[in-house]
Formats: structure tokens, C-alpha cells, sequence
């Protein structure tokens, strides 16, 4: 095998990548209550968590009312180490309508849920109404646990991570390929180039069906949706059937040279189409894709050092694969060429 | 393709209960699926993915073949 050490490589960073993925626990969080609406008076609440240790030490449970209001809770009782019981009494108005819940221990750090009560009859936001802040300090404490950041709704399957996003990071990469073998194609006419562009644009539309499928099964079970019409999916099923009439094109031109010229042009055009549909339209518009309203993939937020350990070795051993099996429809090509057509490419 | 069919109807057959509403709130589908922090998700893209990358070999595999047969007449 020629040039061995990228490919043994590729395998190395997928053996690592699935590894690390799959076996790195999921660090603890809140993944919600018993009951959202909360009346004036005494409240009793079930608080279910994840992968989190209640049980340690030095348990304390708050209700965020906003950025500086705090409200104590009394933990009745630890169940298991994942549920919390706590009891806390609501004045007959608060200053916001829905609390979040905080949980610091000293094992798991702080937990946050957001949005996690309701609180219907604190809708007057009366500033007068006496209310008792919480004198503990919420102190926001890390968990130094080696894990894999906890996200509401997504859990687990934050894993996704590294095996659906590279697959559109190895496509753009390919479908990269197809456009500077096309744009070389019309400078010098030189066939190569054009067996080069379909072959990239084949293994590239793999990568984005895989990246399609993908991405339904995981927005079904976050979104609760195999589709949603949303800026970024259907961008993405556009760029499907552009490189999907791109074959067809090519398929339906008998002349190899006038195929190839009118393919190469179809090319160029087809990449700048998918640049404006997956990078630039989605960063003006509401998007549930994550990094919605500004970043089409994902923000400083979703990547923590620990999944920067893995994401990045994921997105270059997946783009190795791409670029290896390309490369392996290439020469098919070039083989077929030579003994059905005797053209030396 | 003729092999594929039994196990086509196989899968169907296996698959039907995933996709059938159950009673309750969530369907089974939903209930399998939101498991173990939803798990199976991740389980299942995976499997997608190889799935779908081994589907591609074995055409290109065939393209082989038939171009090998070509050849070696």
C-alpha cells in the first residue's frame, strides 16, 4: 500500500475517537422535576438528576429566581443517590415567573437547570412584595471528574458529536476537492481532473447522506422530529440534490468533452450554492441547529476541553477516511478509463 | 438480491414494535430510544454510519469484480 502512514493513522484516530466517545462517562446534571407549577406556601418537589453522586456530601439545593435572587431549599430526602426531595416556601409574589434550579455538592459541582418551576401567581412582578433572598452564596463550583459535559434534553447523545458533525465536515472537504478539480479541469482540460471531481463528489455525497440520516435520528430524539423545517436541514437536503443532479447531469451528456466542461461549470457553481446554504444563510436566522442566530455548527459554548480532546482527532480521522475511500473510487475510475476507453489518465 | 429479501422481511418484522404507538404517553419508540440517558441514539448513529460506509464498499467492491472479470477475459 502506497503512503501507509496516513492511513494507519486514520485508523489509529477512529480506534481512539470511538474509544474515548463511547467509554468517557457523562457528567452529572438535573434532568427535571415532578411537578413545574408552584403555588404561594409551602411546595414539596422531587428533583430527578444524572449521573450525579446527591449522596456524597454537603448537599445544597437552590431555586434561582433571577440573576442575584436565590431561594434556599430544605432537603427532606436523598433518594438513591439521583433524586432529591426538598421543601420551600413561596411568598404570594416573586420577580419572575419561572425559576431555575441549582445543585452544588461537593463531588459534582454545580448543576443548573434552567427554567425548571413555573410559578403562575408570581406574574404581578411586584416589586414591593418582601422577598426573602437566600443568604447562602451560590458558589459556582466545578466538577473536576474527567466527563463529557452534561446538556439538558441531549444527555447522552452528545456523543453524536463526533460521529454526525464530521461527517458534513468530510463532505465540505470532498466536495473542496471536486471544486479544485474542476476549476483545474477548465484551466487545462486535463481528463484527471474531471474523473478527480466525480469521484469526490461521489464519495462526497455518502458522507452526506450519512450526515442526513444521522442528523434526523438524533434531531427525532431531541427535537422530537425526523424533520424539521429549519434553515440549516433543509440547506443541507438542498446541497443533497444539487450534488444528486450534478450525477444526473453528467449521466444525461453523451460527448465526453462537451460532459466534462458543462459537469465542471455545474461544479463550481454547485459548491458556491452549498457554501451559501450551510455557511452563510443559517447565520441570519432562527435556527434549533445548535450556534442558532450567528454560528451555523457550534459556539464556544458546546465545546469544553474534554470534548476538544476528541472532537477535532474526530473530524480529522473521519475527513482521512473520506479522503482514503475517495481515493479508492478514483482509481477504480481511472482503471475503467484506461481498459474500456485506452485513454491513459 | 434475491438473499436480501428474507432478511429485509426480517428486519421489517423485528423493527414493527418500535413503531407502533403504545398506550401511554411515549411510544416504544420513544421509550427505547430515551433509555439510559438516550444511549441508543448514539448506539444507533453509529451503526448508521458503518452501516452506510460498508454498503458503499461492497458497490465499490462490485465495480471491481465486474471490471477484474473484464480484464482477466
Amino acid at each position: 500500500m502506497r503512503h501507509l502512514w496516513w492511513k494507519v493513522l486514520c485508523g489509529l484516530l477512529l480506534a481512539y475517537i470511538t474509544v474515548f466517545s463511547l467509554t468517557v462517562p457523562l457528567g452529572p446534571g438535573v434532568i427535571g422535576v415532578d411537578q413545574a407549577a408552584l403555588s404561594s406556601g409551602e411546595n414539596t418537589r422531587l428533583i430527578q438528576t444524572y449521573n450525579a453522586h446527591l449522596d456524597a456530601a454537603d448537599l445544597q439545593v437552590f431555586l434561582g429566581v433571577d440573576d442575584s435572587t436565590y431561594l434556599c431549599t430544605e432537603i427532606l430526602e436523598i433518594v438513591e443517590h439521583d433524586r432529591v426531595k426538598v421543601s420551600f416556601t413561596l411568598p404570594e409574589n416573586a420577580p419572575n415567573t419561572s425559576f431555575n434550579v441549582l445543585m452544588n455538592n461537593a463531588t459534582d459541582g454545580t448543576m443548573f437547570f434552567p427554567n425548571a418551576f413555573r410559578f403562575a401567581e408570581g406574574s404581578a412582578r411586584s416589586e414591593s412584595t418582601v422577598w426573602k433572598a437566600c443568604t447562602v452564596s451560590v458558589e459556582n463550583q466545578v466538577n473536576t471528574a474527567f466527563s463529557i459535559p452534561f446538556q439538558p434534553i441531549i444527555y447522552e447523545s452528545i456523543r453524536n458529536l463526533m460521529f454526525h458533525v464530521p461527517m458534513w465536515f468530510t463532505m465540505f472537504f470532498l466536495m473542496g476537492i471536486g471544486l479544485v478539480a474542476s476549476i483545474r479541469y477548465l484551466a487545462k482540460g486535463d481528463v484527471s481532473m474531471d474523473l478527480k471531481a466525480l469521484a469526490s463528489v461521489q464519495v462526497g455525497l455518502v458522507f452526506c447522506v450519512l450526515g442526513l440520516i444521522t442528523g434526523s435520528v438524533w434531531a427525532r430524539f431531541t427535537w422530537g422530529a425526523w424533520w424539521v423545517n429549519d434553515p440549516q436541514l433543509n440547506g443541507a437536503l438542498v446541497t443533497f440534490l444539487i450534488y444528486v443532479a450534478y450525477i444526473i447531469l453528467r449521466n444525461s451528456i453523451e460527448d465526453d468533452q462537451k460532459r466534462a466542461r458543462i459537469a465542471a461549470v455545474f461544479n463550481i457553481f454547485a459548491f458556491v450554492i452549498l457554501f451559501v446554504l450551510l455557511m452563510v444563510l443559517p447565520r441570519f436566522s432562527e435556527s434549533l441547529h445548535p450556534g442558532k442566530g450567528g454560528n451555523p455548527a457550534f459556539n464556544k459554548y458546546d465545546l469544553d476541553n474534554t470534548l476538544r480532546m476528541v472532537f477535532y482527532p474526530a473530524v480529522i480521522a473521519w475527513i482521512l477516511l473520506g479522503y482514503w475511500i475517495y481515493q479508492l473510487r478514483l482509481r477504480v475510475h481511472r482503471i475503467e478509463k484506461k481498459y474500456y476507453y485506452h485513454e491513459n489518465v | 438480491m434475491k438473499t436480501f429479501k428474507p432478511l429485509f422481511l426480517l428486519f421489517t418484522v423485528m423493527m414493527t414494535p418500535f413503531f407502533l404507538s403504545a398506550q401511554g404517553a411515549k411510544s416504544v419508540l420513544e421509550e427505547t430510544f430515551f433509555s439510559s440517558g438516550k444511549m441508543p441514539v448514539v448506539l444507533s448513529v453509529v451503526l448508521i454510519i458503518l452501516l452506510g460506509l460498508v454498503i458503499y464498499i461492497a458497490l465499490l467492491n462490485k465495480k471491481v469484480n465486474k471490471l477484474e472479470k473484464d480484464i482477466n477475459k
